[in-house]
């Protein structure tokens, strides 16, 4: 059993990432201290500040941000990440206990194959240090953990499988099945997504019942939260403490980590020593810590010889399309998102453009289409008339497109921005390449395609790219000490009990949602560490 | 009642007392009496195993295992059976057996659940084939005294956690068809902790003085004046499927409290209701294809729903019985007298639908203890916030709050007891599971919920304080 103040293994964030670490470690026997800087919120609380909130659209308001562990917010912008580049890297994650998939849509995507070799393949980016087959069977087990229901074997989604999903996909929505019907006839293809969310009764959590709010909150627990692995990281004994705010990581002369050091809400510092460390904190937070953790013989911060921490910064940066198709659709019956286009997602034109994925929007859209008819100045029985039929009608598809590992987009501790606690502010530059905007065009002329199918009216493209929260590459992995972070096990090239789990590592961003890779690397972390204490 | 049925009370059971006041051990007997009580609750209703996470992620790898979670394979339903084995396998449900002797799925019929009393705790033993540690070894007249005496193969007396004061009622054929059934298990080499009782509790032929008061031994004997269906009803109920044991109070020496059969009993927290064909406190009102909906697949659609240990009765035991041995069950519980509770209402004809509260509570702030807020946030996105449930009357459907027999019940302990540890429920029409709160909820919360339910949608008398539900979460699922 873990002390407060020390540990075998000292795991900084509770998200989806350090939940399983120190779940896996804790049910190994070893003593676990996990390290979260922000509260802990109930679901039920999450549920009525959602309920409360004017800002139904924005996902972060029922998490405020606190002062100690703020994160970014944007209804009304908070101004945490400082914005350096050409592109705003808008990114929204979350700091609490459970981590960002409190929110999230629950895709459960594998990469593909060929995402393992973009440079060997294509000639673009950078390659894994090892090929797809090993993370299989560590997707299979995280697939297991989250609970992810999936199509069926017939159903080919280009990434080989060991066995089929723990469960079996739910049904998809009128909407969702016309869309796939009419696309799919015309040489799209239109899947079902893998989701981490329960078909069935799944390891004591309930079946989707539909309440179309995945985002910002499941209010029943059907959809995986990383509060899932971060509870049952406790109760196999881990020693959780949140408002615990990591702000430094101490080396000794030979590299090896000592400690790290956390401010609570306060400002008092306590420092707490393990035998091996895992940083946790996401693909902003990670490198922030790693780089502000200067000393004299690591002058560049901690694991940054290479001077990759906090480079290499990528996202999927999306598109998207809004239509009235010519016939009733009734989007918002499920989950928020069911289906996605998935032929774009490999092909010799990643040599010259990037992957990308579509998907369509499965919310309500009431809101927004009422907003509208309000502005046009609707009232009484035409503006129920009319919300009626364009709620039924409308039709929203977005867009992820691969972005590639480029060192100049990159987060950096802010010199002259600080948060309550005197801790530097992430500082961001980033901006978005030809490899991505010639995809994008397109992905304007596939939108205009689909649309016509649907004898859209109205179409709305939306060609300014969003930020998807993905937060890749910032302590990218390589077998190259010269220029990555971290090494194929994901341990720090400079420090050999220092780990990250975390989509940082990833040295492809891919065009799919990246949280099931990070639970698969997470989980081979771990496997590697049981073997190491 | 049966002359049968009356055999199994202590007919004169002051009489019966006076006696043991005589051999001095009537403090001894009445100790002996309420342990009996606690086994025998205990008996009723296995816990589920729980599934361990590491065995998820070692499936998970080991590349063999597609599905987890699964029922367990029934053992021996294999193709080629014979018609004994087969029909031992269905009296082997019929009386719940897997209730208390399988714990681990992984290890069905090796026995090893943990029966806590205040005595210390009783393990329940392996009786799959395995000649070491199950009952391999024993003939079958071995396992014919011990379902009918409650008699272990070395002579022992059997802790009557074991229900032998009804499987005595089960004929010779049918107790060797069980016999038979259990032969075809895999045996499994897997020897149960040892009981750890204290004495005189540790004395097993102490029991003779529980049989003098709750025991009488002797197969079933139709009676000739009522019908077929009757008779098998009653054969069942009174016999293998032992309701009683739940569904009746216990007299002041613990026994089955005859005047007051299946009026419902409280034990370990959860009401067993009474199941007598009074209209009001029982379930007279019900018509008798409800009644064998709510055994066939826990739901009694607009009444009830199984939940606690009735919904792992349904579960593992009366889901898999015949449409005939159903109805016979339904015909012989419409015979049981109604006897009155004192409702003045069926439990399921209370409450109505919520019609203001969501708009009231928006841009409230959060209070940690608001019955209506804490509905509003827990409950109301499956049950809806009208309490009017979701999917009406599907299969795996959310029921409605209003119309239900646990809200309308007279005291709101299987509320309480639903909202600490969920609901789970497994039968050939739906995987039900209602999430546990008791981890996510203080006593305080689960009160107010309770008691904002009840009365909103409910017996709005029946309430619970902070203290009978920190009771009630220390009691076992």
């Amino acid at each position: 059993m873990a002390n407060s103040n020390s540990a075998d293994v000292v795991v900084v964030g509770s998200g989806v990432a350090g939940g399983l670490v120190a779940h896996q470690m804790a049910l190994a026997g070893a003593s676990v201290i996990l390290l979260e800087a922000g509260p802990r919120i109930p679901r039920w609380q999450i549920v009525e500040n959602f309920r409360n909130s004017p800002a139904k659209s924005d996902f972060v308001t029922p998490y405020p941000s606190t002062p100690y562990a703020p994160h970014p917010e944007y209804t009304p912008a908070n101004n945490y990440l400082i914005q350096k580049g050409d592109y705003p890297y808008n990114s929204q994650y979350l700091r609490l206990v459970g981590g960002t998939t409190w929110h999230w849509a629950a895709a459960a995507w594998r990469l593909l194959p060929s995402d393992f070799q973009l440079h060997k393949l294509y000639g673009v980016g950078r390659d894994w240090p090892y090929p797809y087959e090993t993370l299989k069977p560590w997707y299979t087990a995280a697939e297991v953990q989250l609970g992810v229901s999936g199509p069926d074997t017939s159903v080919d989604l280009g990434s080989p499988r060991s066995k089929p999903y723990p469960m079996s996909q739910l049904p998809l929505s009128y909407m969702d099945q016309r869309f796939s019907d009419v696309l799919n006839a015309q040489g799209f293809k239109v899947v079902p997504e893998p989701v981490a969310r329960n078909s069935r009764p799944y390891d004591a959590r309930p079946t989707c019942c539909g309440n179309n709010n995945c985002m910002p909150i499941c209010p029943i627990g059907a959809m995986y939260n990383g509060i899932t692995h971060a509870e049952k990281a406790e109760q196999a004994g881990a020693k959780l403490i949140p408002q615990a705010v990591v702000y430094r990581v101490e080396a000794d002369n030979t590299g090896r980590i000592t400690a790290v050091h956390y401010k609570d809400p306060n400002g008092n510092s306590t420092r707490v020593t393990g035998k091996l460390f895992v940083l946790a904190a996401n693909g902003i937070e990670t490198p922030k810590l790693m780089l502000m953790s200067t000393s004299d013989k690591f002058p560049r911060g901690i694991g940054n010889s290479s001077d990759q921490v906090g480079r290499n910064l990528m996202d999927h940066p999306g598109t998207g399309v809004t239509f009235l198709a010519n016939e009733p659709l009734w989007p918002g019956r499920g989950p928020m998102e069911m289906t996605s286009v998935v032929n774009f997602r490999d092909g010799a034109f990643r040599a010259d453009y990037a992957a990308k994925k579509l998907h369509l929007s499965n919310g309500v859209p009431t809101m927004s289409v009422t907003a509208a008819l309000l502005k046009k100045g609707l009232t009484g029985a035409e503006l129920d008339r009319q919300i009626r039929d364009r709620a039924a009608r409308t039709l929203n598809i977005n867009s992820f497109h691969e972005h590639l590992a480029e060192p100049q987009n990159r987060v950096v501790p802010s010199a002259d921005h600080k948060d309550a606690l005197g801790i530097p502010q992430p500082e961001i530059y980033y901006s978005i390449g030809d490899y991505v905007k010639k995809s994008a065009i397109k992905t304007h002329e596939l939108y205009a395609r689909i649309a016509s199918l649907f004898g859209g009216a109205e179409v709305s493209f939306d060609d300014t790219f969003a930020p998807n929260n993905h937060i890749m590459g910032t302590t990218i992995m390589g077998g190259d000490p010269a220029d990555s972070v971290v090494d194929a096990d994901c341990r720090t090239h400079d420090h050999s009990n220092l780990f990250i789990a975390s989509s940082g590592v990833m040295p492809t961003a891919a065009s799919v949602n990246c949280t099931l890779t990070i639970a698969a690397l997470s989980l081979k972390l771990a496997d590697k560490l049981k073997h190491e204490i | 009642m049966t002359k049968n049925i009356s055999r199994v009370q202590p007919a004169n059971s002051l009489v019966q007392h006076a006696r043991l006041r005589r051999f001095g051990v009537a403090k001894l007997a009445v100790a002996f009496a309420l342990f009996a009580l606690y086994v025998a609750w205990h008996e009723a209703h296995g816990p589920g195993a729980p599934r361990t996470d590491e065995s998820l992620i070692t499936q998970a790898r080991a590349d063999d295992i597609s599905q987890l979670a699964q029922t367990t394979p029934t053992p021996a339903a294999a193709a080629g059976a014979s018609d004994l084995v087969k029909r031992g396998e269905y009296l082997t449900r019929a009386g719940d057996c897997a209730a208390c002797h399988t714990v681990d799925k992984a290890r069905p019929f090796a026995g090893g659940l943990l029966i806590n009393t205040p005595f210390g705790t009783i393990v329940t033993p392996n009786i799959t084939p395995d000649p070491g540690t199950g009952i391999g070894r024993w003939s079958d007249a071995d396992f014919l005294r011990a379902m009918h005496e409650g008699i272990g193969k070395g002579g022992e007396r059997l802790y009557p956690a074991f229900p032998y004061a009804e499987y005595t009622k089960v004929t010779d054929r049918d107790v060797l068809a069980i016999r038979a059934y259990l032969n075809t298990l895999t045996p499994i080499h897997f020897t149960p902790p040892p009981n750890t009782l204290k004495f005189p509790f540790n004395q097993r032929w102490l029991m003779v003085f529980w049989n003098m008061f709750n025991f009488d031994e002797g197969r079933f004997v139709p009676d000739s004046k009522q019908s077929a269906e009757w008779n098998r009803g009653a054969y069942l109920v009174e016999g293998l499927a032992h309701c009683a044991e739940c569904h009746t109070p216990r007299n002041f020496t613990q026994g089955l409290k005859a005047s007051s059969r299946f009026s419902g009993a409280l034990q370990a927290g959860w009401h067993a209701y009474n199941i007598t064909s009074d209209k009001n406190s029982g379930v007279g009102n019900w018509s008798d294809n409800e009644l064998v909906s709510y055994l066939s697949t826990g739901v009694a659609s607009g009444r009830a729903n199984a939940a606690g240990p009735m919904a792992n009765v349904v579960t593992n035991s009366t889901q898999y019985l015949t449409r005939e041995d159903l109805d016979s069950i339904v015909t012989y519980l419409r015979a049981v007298p109604p006897i009155s509770g004192g409702e003045t209402r069926p439990r399921d004809q209370w409450g109505n639908p919520a019609n203001d509260d969501v708009t009231a509570l928006r841009g409230m702030t959060i209070n940690a203890v608001n019955g209506a807020q804490l509905f509003i946030a827990n409950c109301a996105s499956c049950h809806s916030w009208t309490g009017q449930g979701v999917g009406a009357s599907a299969p795996g459907a959310y029921p409605s709050l209003i119309h239900n027999s646990t809200v309308g019940a007279s005291d709101a302990n299987n509320l309480t007891k639903v909202i600490l540890h969920g609901v789970n429920r497994t039968t050939k029409q739906a995987d039900v599971l209602m999430p546990a709160f008791g981890a996510q909820l203080s006593d305080e919360q689960v009160a107010a919920i309770t008691n904002y339910v009840t009365k909103q949608f409910g017996n709005p008398q029946s309430t619970i304080t902070v203290d009978q539900v920190a009771k009630l979460r220390k009691w076992p699922r």
